[in-house]
């Protein structure tokens, strides 16, 4: 499948601070990809580099096979955006903004807006002035949302939404994978990654130390397992870290590519009982950032 | 407590515009008592040109009548109306910053969930305007005493400038009660207090028949306190108990309402967009016709009241000798034609500037850019919405006084071309503030407010003889210069045009190239 999005070694610099520090990044046609990082790591910066608000220093990238500096207007067709922080007009309704935002890509379905409009409840007669941020949100994702493009860009488009509001954005943007179309999402909340995303890509001080599935990502890491044995390991576990023993009771880390040895080694000490569990994207993050 | 710690904030907040805001009024001041005295050295030619006043509509009706024939009473005359007007504005605006506009962005709320009282913000906001404006009447008188003047006269006119400054604070301290909109409230209570000073120069112009008028509104008070005309200290009275009433007001509707809410609940708007709303040309539209068309409305009155009413008078002023002296400076035969030639220059000039840079400075605080950006929107288009207004308003405002100007003399032609000569001007104080933001980014309001600060201060500075002819010449404004200094012929317009079109493409240009300030 070709690239959607392809950033090599990309550099971004903002007086002394280096916003962004070699970040190597792949989205790939149809996926949904989480683009995970605390604040200030520079998910913001390379969203805007790739919209060519902010201009690379060095490296390169690529967006929808074209150059997002130099080809910013035709490229804006066949994209939406929902930045982190929304700012619409003030006095413009928040129906008028998505009705301005779907006519600039040359016309929004008007059939997907009004259930859009429906499904995420909001009130497109108020002026943008009197919307909370949770529904400034929602006008910039359903214009989003309703127009005919190929990729959506979108910058933690959840962090003002009620839990209510989340679970129907998650129904959307399931819908929208099965539609084809590509998506970046960046976020913090690790659920909404988890729930939502093929792929994962973790950013921190501005460069990517984690890409892949999340399958792939949880094999680089180890497996939490507690099991209930009839007799003490006398002298350890081959392959395991973080062995606490209590009475009968063990608990400790497996490195995913030796859990067969390990457990062939525990059976011999008679297996009462056994859970172990796969890391969730939780611990993969916080790996990085302890 | 809370409240100093807010009044400090405020100050450190404001610590540049604060002191060049009473500077400025304090400046503009000593500069008029300078140009007065060059302009009318000797008592006979005080004499005339108080005399001349009494009879001169348009001057009545915007600077109201002088109160004696002493230097300082024809400088009061002159430029006394015109210092209430700076610092009502500024304190207007100042209020509003520290009240509504933090409340509309989200600050207040902030504050408020600190151990902060309910009214501790206006209370902070009003302190530091209120005595602000002390500050700038301590200055006044010392800059008045300094040059000469009479004591009191000077400690009045000191007084009127901070009433004046009392009276546009506490009118935005019930304003900002009333609207959710910092701009709305701005510009409620700077109208109130404007359309005030009107109602006084009517008043003024009516004679004494009218004068009853004058005292129905603060504006009256103020200006006939006859700052160095046998001072009449008692209206600071009635101002202190305007004040007193208004901000009372104030309190009592900021304790019956919510917080983020104003007395004039937000209206619904359409849940669908009109036909014309489809790109950056429409949306410019809607952010600007407000103004605009407040201003075009403006230049028809203004310009038919001058037109109208006017004219006769201010030839009749021009002719009578007290102002040779100048006319021979800028050149003229006929000191009448070219003293309406001033009035209409300097009413046009400044103020249609004004306008132009405030459009192009939009640009700066277009915060939902973004999203527009993120379009299929080229920068350039996304600029060229806002720039179009810059560019076409003045000519709108300047043609409509100009046509105004010719309904006393059915002299349309006369009158337009002495207004429109001015648009090319205009544009180039534009461009440079085009330049400057597409070039510098933040400090795009900086340099073009410069600009256009420059540009007065050698235009002043020129007609009391500081700045020589070829110095001036390199303001735009010198070559659609009233005097004939200027020679806007074609040839002039069309240079002024194409510089004006060049700082506009080079602001693009790094408009294009820039990073955006996000």
């Amino acid at each position: 499948m070709p690239d959607v999005i392809r950033m090599r070694q990309l550099v971004k610099t903002f007086g002394r601070v280096r916003a962004l520090d070699g970040l190597d990044m792949t989205v790939r046609e149809g996926e949904v990809h989480g683009f995970l990082g605390p604040n200030g790591a520079g998910k913001t910066t390379t969203l805007r580099i790739l919209l060519g608000l902010l201009r690379k220093d060095a490296g390169e990238v690529r967006l929808l096979g074209g150059d997002p500096w130099a080809e910013a207007v035709e490229l804006h067709r066949r994209l939406a955006y929902v930045p982190g922080d929304v700012t619409l007009w003030p006095s413009l309704s928040g129906g008028e903004v998505i009705d301005l935002l779907g006519r600039l890509r040359g016309g929004a379905d008007a059939k997907r807006r009004d259930e859009l409009i429906e499904r995420f409840a909001l009130d497109p007669r108020k002026k943008a002035r009197t919307y909370s941020k949770g529904n400034r949100q929602k006008v910039a994702l359903i214009a989003a949302l309703a127009s005919e493009v190929e990729l959506l860009l979108l910058d933690e488009p959840t962090s003002g939404l009620d839990p209510l509001m989340e679970a129907v954005f998650r129904e959307v943007i399931a819908e929208e994978r099965r539609a084809g179309r590509t998506v970046l999402l960046s976020s913090h909340i690790l659920a909404e990654v988890e729930a939502l995303c093929d792929r994962v890509s973790i950013i921190r001080d501005g460069r990517i130390v984690e890409s892949g599935t999340l399958a792939q990502l949880r094999h680089l890491t180890r497996i939490s397992v507690t099991a209930e044995l009839a007799r003490v390991p006398d002298n350890g576990l081959p392959h395991v870290h973080d062995l606490s023993v209590d009475g009968g009771r063990v608990r400790f880390q497996a490195d995913t590519e030796h859990i067969g040895d390990v457990l062939a080694r525990l059976a011999e000490y008679g297996v009462r009982d056994i859970t172990a569990q796969p890391p969730t994207l939780e611990e993969l993050f916080m790996r990085h950032y302890r | 407590m809370n409240t100093t710690a807010l009044i400090r904030l405020i100050l450190r907040r404001d610590r540049v515009w604060q002191p060049l805001w009473i500077l400025s009024v304090a400046l503009f001041v000593a500069t008029t008592v300078a140009t007065i005295r060059e302009l009318l050295p000797t008592q006979e030619t005080i004499l005339h040109y108080t005399n001349e006043i009494a009879k001169n509509p348009v001057i009545l009706l915007l600077q109201g009548p002088a109160y004696g024939d002493s230097l300082g009473a024809a400088a009061a005359q002159q430029r006394g109306a015109a210092t209430t007007i700076f610092a009502a504005l500024a304190s207007v605006i100042l209020l509003v910053k520290h009240t509504r506009s933090d409340e509309e962005q989200g600050r207040r709320e902030l504050v408020g969930s600190a151990a902060v009282g309910r009214h501790a913000p206006l209370t902070a906001a009003l302190t530091v305007v209120l005595a602000a404006n002390a500050v700038l009447a301590v200055l006044i008188t010392v800059v008045g005493a300094s040059a000469g003047l009479p004591m009191a006269g000077s400690l009045a006119w000191g007084l009127m400038a901070a009433s004046a400054g009392w009276i546009g604070a506490a009118l935005a301290a019930v304003a900002v009660q009333v609207t959710q909109r910092a701009r709305v409230a701005g510009a409620l209570a700077f109208t109130v207090f404007f359309a005030a000073y009107l109602v006084r120069g009517v008043s003024d112009l009516g004679g004494p028949g009218l004068q009853w008028l004058g005292w129905l509104v603060p504006n009256g008070w103020i200006l006939r306190a006859r700052a160095f005309g046998g001072e009449r200290w008692w209206v600071f009275l009635l101002v202190a108990g305007f004040v007193v009433a208004m901000v009372g007001l104030a309190y009592a509707l900021s304790a019956r309402r919510d917080i983020g809410a104003g007395l004039v609940p937000p209206r619904l708007g359409p849940a669908r967009a009109p036909n014309g709303l489809r790109g950056p040309f429409g949306l410019a539209w809607r952010t600007h016709r407000g103004t605009a068309l407040a201003w075009i409305a403006g230049a028809a009155f203004i310009g038919a009241g001058i037109g109208l009413g006017g004219q006769t008078a201010v030839e009749t002023f021009g002719q009578s000798g007290a102002l040779d002296f100048w006319a021979g400076r800028t050149g003229a035969d006929d000191p009448a034609e070219i003293f309406f030639k001033l009035v209409v220059y300097e009413l046009a000039v400044y103020s249609v500037s004004l306008y132009a840079i405030m459009t192009v400075l939009r640009l700066r605080g277009d915060e939902a850019a973004e999203l527009m950006l993120s379009g299929p929107v080229s920068r350039a288009r996304w600029a060229a919405g806002h720039l179009l207004f810059a560019v076409a308003v003045p000519v709108v405002v300047l043609v409509i006084a100009g046509l105004g100007l010719g309904l006393g003399d059915g002299d349309f032609a006369g009158g337009l071309a002495m207004t429109t000569v001015i648009v090319p001007g205009v544009w180039v104080m534009a461009g440079i503030a085009v330049a400057a933001f597409g070039l510098f980014r933040r400090a795009g309001a900086v340099v073009g407010w410069t600009a256009l600060a420059l540009a007065i201060a050698m235009e002043v500075g020129w007609e009391v003889g500081l700045v020589s002819d070829s110095l001036f010449m390199i303001s735009p404004f010198a070559h659609v210069h009233y005097s004939t200094l200027a020679d806007p012929g074609p040839g002039t317009l069309l240079g002024l045009t194409l510089v004006a079109a060049g700082f506009a493409a080079a602001g693009l240009y790094g408009l294009r190239r820039r990073d955006l300030a996000l």
